[in-house]
């Protein structure tokens, strides 16, 4: 059973074993493999959410009050079913892409060098990205308890550090997402808060 | 002469406001900017402008959010043309041809032809749409519930085919769409479905939580985690002068007029939208022309052509919305979740009952096309500085603003937390190649898919068969099943193609050895 990091250095090499710089090349074979098991990983969590609304679903009540109603059950069954379709035709296909890419890949399966960079850049990605979702998850539980300027200020601060990368901001140009964030939070608050009253949450202070 | 008068009616309460009149110029100046921005499109500036359309009327609100759209196919064209990046979906072909004329020292002429094309292609499909949704709203009134129904099914299906890549995926997202619009005590039984405990879902969920998030949110986390790496080159600069030469203008005048008939025919069709528009203007154009092989060297045909298209695609998206409650295009989703949170309940009787909301709308459009043709030629290098603004400061401030947005809806922050949640879910979606413009399509037609669906059962006294055996019902579904079929022999052709493909290159292979 080959682990995560393996299966995708396999699939980013094209199956031209002979090709100079791997990971460069992508052919199509190799692209249809990676999404193969892309699809497969959908599958997975399709089929989870076809259970979950399908253990809720036929929980419901098959009868409404009024006799003549199909019932709060039909519909979503109907929906169901479809979804239970889709989902196996969708793990069928990429059953069947897998196998036919993996027969033409076996050959490449064992040069695997030059790769890990790429396998490294992704995972900083995804890592970033994880914590851009978890700071704005944060800046949710915080902004009532901060009031929204100042959860706002220190969110678009931490944000901008995020986005763009820490090395842009080191030595003296730290102050530029302190003051954007200031300058853009209180532009959003006048222009929401203020001119268009919409209730933003205002925790201990005024604002 | 019933049609103009209603559309004269609809002028005259247009200009009658000035308060329209400057939102439809702001929404063509916000639309040309957010159309520009990559990552940037006209679903989101839509979806974040929920706070600003709190405080607005339906018919002003509809006018700056129908220009902003207008805008922004005007805008995608300049990032196009300058970057060799689409500012949004529609302007994908654009950048074939209109980079490598930016290249040669043609800018100026790209862009400035691309705008009279746009121009055009947008007047051309709002006469469409004035035409067209008399008519069509008449034939709309005449559908019962069952024929209502079919209908739907039909433009879910349509849209599954027409986006994304194959029907199975866009099959796959409209189903999820559908599933989320059914979270929410069950109206007719009371009972609540999918709420899993918590109370805030007693409600439902209101489509346009889901959009901001979809749309606002995940848009950007995608630009996150995939930066553009050409968008880090200097744009080219404008140059050779804006004004194209006139016998330029002249021989594109069929290539224009194609575009935008073909543009609004894909606008009607449900779920394509723009980006379908621009892709058949411009294959036509190159299959027609007498010298294909400039295409994709910088032909100004294959610059004038989708731009005409994709504007087109705006009004004729708007024709199955307003006449029977169905997007055209995501975007045209987006709108009708606005429709329907202003409890204009849209569907076939939108028209007769709102008519003179969608009259000054349709109104708005010409006079919109008039200020975005008038914004986007001398302000050109002013829209191409906009491209130097750095994304990680841009895109914090969008973050704000769709939270923001979620919360403004119900004053929630169960409502912010559910646009996170979506945010996530769109950047999944797509990571994983589902369409989320399908899933939000499937989402705002879900609950009126489950209502008519009841209603034809009550009406045919509990028969199934009764509901789905009528004429019209028939012909829709059978419509539906035709695309279906279509879609599976075009895969089967396409599989057998490239396995054929395959073929000859192993057998070249093996002859080599």
């Amino acid at each position: 059973m080959p682990s995560e990091s393996q299966m995708i250095a396999t699939s980013e090499i094209g199956p031209d074993h002979k090709s100079p710089p791997p990971g460069t090349s992508t052919s199509a074979a190799d692209g249809q493999r990676r999404h193969a098991r892309d699809d497969l990983v959908l599958g997975g969590v399709l089929a989870a959410i076809t259970v979950v609304y399908g253990v809720q679903t036929l929980a419901l009540p098959e009868d409404s009050p009024n006799q003549a109603d199909i019932g709060p059950r039909a519909y979503p069954l109907l929906i169901l079913l479809l979804l239970a379709l889709g989902t196996l035709l969708l793990v069928a296909q990429a059953l069947v892409r897998w196998r036919a890419t993996s027969v033409a890949d076996r050959t490449s399966a064992d040069a695997g060098e030059g790769v890990s960079t790429q396998s490294t850049r992704r995972r900083y990605v995804v890592l970033r990205l994880a914590a851009v979702v978890v700071v704005t998850l944060a800046y949710l539980q915080m902004m009532e308890l901060l009031g929204f300027l100042v959860a706002t200020a220190i969110y678009l601060a931490v944000e901008t550090v995020l986005i763009g990368g820490v090395d842009r901001y080191r030595g003296r140009r730290a102050w530029v997402p302190v003051v954007f964030g200031c300058v853009a939070a209180l532009a959003i608050y006048l222009v929401f808060g203020r001119s268009l009253g919409v209730l933003l949450p205002h925790g201990p202070f005024v604002f | 002469m019933d049609t103009l008068d209603q559309l004269f009616a609809g002028f005259g309460d247009f200009v009658d406001s000035p308060l329209m009149i400057v939102l439809a110029a702001a929404g063509v100046l916000l639309g040309t900017v957010v159309g520009l921005l990559p990552g940037l499109g006209p679903s989101t500036a839509i979806a974040l402008l929920l706070p600003v359309a709190l405080t607005l009327d339906p018919a002003p609100a509809l006018i700056l959010m129908v220009a902003i759209y207008l805008g922004a196919e005007f805008g995608g064209r300049i990032s196009a043309i300058l970057l060799n990046m689409p500012g949004d979906a529609g302007a994908i072909m654009t950048t074939l041809d209109g980079y490598p004329l930016a290249r040669s020292g043609r800018a100026g002429t790209a862009l400035t032809a691309s705008a009279l094309a746009s121009f055009v292609g947008t007047i051309v499909s709002v006469l469409g749409l004035v035409f067209l949704a008399g008519p069509l709203s008449d034939v709309g009134l005449a559908f019962g519930p069952a024929a209502y129904f079919a209908v739907v099914i039909m433009a879910l299906v349509l849209s599954g085919t027409l986006v994304g890549e194959s029907l199975l995926r866009g099959g796959i997202a409209v189903l999820l769409g559908l599933m989320v619009a059914t979270i929410g005590i069950d109206t007719q039984a009371g009972v609540p479905r999918f709420t899993f405990g918590i109370s805030e879902l007693l409600n439902g969920i209101d489509p346009i939580v889901p959009i901001i998030g979809l749309f606002g949110l995940g848009e950007i986390f995608w630009s996150v985690g995939h930066p553009v790496r050409n968008g880090e080159d200097a744009p080219v600069r404008v140059s050779g002068g804006l004004w194209p030469r006139w016998h330029e203008v002249a021989t594109l005048r069929w290539t224009v007029l194609r575009g935008s008939l073909l543009g609004f025919i894909a606008g009607v069709l449900p779920g394509s939208g723009t980006t379908l528009a621009s892709f058949f203007a411009y294959s036509l154009e190159k299959k027609i022309s007498r010298h294909p092989e400039e295409f994709g060297k910088g032909a100004i045909q294959g610059v004038a052509a989708p731009e005409a298209a994709n504007n087109a695609a705006v009004g004729g998206s708007m024709v199955p919305m307003f006449t029977l409650g169905i997007p055209g295009s995501g975007t045209t989703a987006v709108l009708l979740a606005y429709l329907v949170m202003y409890g204009l309940d849209p569907g076939p009787s939108f028209f007769t009952q709102h008519g003179d909301l969608a009259w000054v709308v349709i109104a708005s459009m010409f006079v919109s096309a008039v200020l975005a043709l008038i914004i986007n030629v001398p302000l050109i290098p002013m829209f191409a500085k906009i491209l130097e603004v750095p994304r990680h400061l841009l895109f914090p401030v969008i973050m704000v603003l769709a939270l923001l947005s979620g919360y403004a809806l119900n004053n929630s922050v169960f409502d912010a937390l559910m646009t996170l949640v979506f945010g996530v879910v769109g950047y999944l979606m797509r990571a994983a190649r589902l369409s989320t413009a399908l899933l939000v399509i499937g989402l705002v037609l879900g609950t009126m898919l489950e209502r008519s669906f009841r209603q034809a059962y009550l009406l045919s006294h509990g028969s199934l068969s009764d509901m789905l055996l009528q004429p019209l019902s028939l012909a829709f579904l059978g419509i539906a099943v035709l695309a279906i079929l279509g879609d599976v022999v075009r895969a089967f052709l396409a599989r057998r193609r490239t396995a054929t493909q395959a073929d000859a290159q192993r057998e070249t292979a093996s002859a080599e050895r």
